[in-house]
């Protein structure tokens, strides 16, 4: 009789020890699904910025072979103005749009991969401080939010990528006003990408002063300035630009 | 009462045994919770130090004034 109550005993301590094991089990397992998910996450990013590499170097390409034959179009048309310093500054101006829109689109997707780069850091340190048992949905909603800025930002990269400016000429008094009209074009064009990425910029610097927050609130006081110098400076830039 | 006193100390022994496992668990389980808590305030802490690489990057991407890209267009453009 003693035997059985004693083994009943027994199992009354092992047997929730047992369960205790089996719920740190499946707390592993998801645990690993999170993290292979997250690193699901990371190929496709990656994918998506090889991606729009490729597709940016193919566009230049195409450009390229556009401005040769517009290049050409332009020295025939050129035939018509008297002034040689006139067509030679036209030429100039026009392979000099070609090339400022060609630099600038390079300055453009280092800023995306930098911003890539910056995010992804943020959404790392963001799990992390999940796994931690912090409460971390406001940051996920602000990095959303990062990352919808970046995406219409590379977009604007994409569609600036695959401009062509031309030089239409109607006669030679109207030559300054034919070409400012292209300079000018080409200008706005740029800003509004800068703009773009100015956005996405400060959209990555909320969703990181997010994290701050939820870390440790006390950090987060100065670099909300920080967050305020930035959109400043960015609203002072497009003013300076018009 | 021999076959008493058997009973009664091999029920002793089960019970010891069992609390012995338990008091086992209980301290390996309080160790590694304890561990772990360490783990992730080093990893929270070490947060605090490395969100300066992501400013770096975030403050590498700012475009800055494109006015200067088109001074050779301008300069041509005088000209016009």
């Amino acid at each position: 009789m003693k035997i059985i109550v004693a083994t009943i005993l027994g199992l009354l301590f092992i047997l929730p020890t047992y369960a205790a094991d089996v719920d740190r089990q499946s707390f592993k397992e998801e645990r690993q699904r999170i993290n292979q998910q997250r690193q699901e996450q990371m190929a496709e990013l990656r994918k998506k910025s090889e991606e729009f590499k490729a597709s940016l170097s193919q566009k230049r390409n195409e450009v390229k072979d556009i401005y040769k034959q517009n290049k050409e179009e332009l020295r025939a048309k050129l035939t018509e103005i008297k002034d040689t310093k006139k067509r030679e500054a036209v030429e100039r101006i026009n392979d000099n749009i070609a090339k400022v829109n060609s630099l600038a689109i390079i300055r453009f997707e280092k800023a995306l991969g930098l911003l890539d780069s910056a995010i992804q850091k943020v959404t790392d340190k963001t799990n992390k401080a999940g796994d931690s048992g912090k409460d971390v949905s406001s940051v996920l909603t602000a990095i959303e939010k990062a990352r919808i800025s970046i995406n219409s930002a590379r977009l604007a990269v994409s569609e600036q990528a695959g401009k062509v400016y031309t030089i239409t000429i109607t006669n030679e008094n109207g030559l300054g006003k034919d070409v400012s009209r292209v300079r000018q074009e080409l200008h706005t064009d740029l800003s509004l990408v800068k703009d773009k990425i100015h956005e996405a910029n400060k959209e990555i610097k909320l969703s990181l002063n997010s994290l701050r927050l939820v870390i440790d609130p006390k950090s987060i006081e100065p670099k909300t300035k920080d967050v305020d110098a930035i959109t400043n400076s960015s609203n002072d830039d497009s003013s300076e630009d018009e | 009462m021999n076959k008493k006193i058997l009973s009664v100390s091999f029920g002793l022994i089960v019970l010891i045994f069992v609390g012995v496992l338990m008091i086992m668990f209980f301290v390996s389980r309080y160790f590694e919770g304890a561990l772990s808590s360490k783990a992730d305030n080093e990893v929270i802490s070490n947060q605090n130090i490395d969100t300066t690489s992501i400013e770096n990057d975030i403050n590498d991407a700012t475009i800055e004034n494109l006015d200067g890209m088109f001074d050779e267009i301008d300069k041509d453009l005088q000209q016009l």
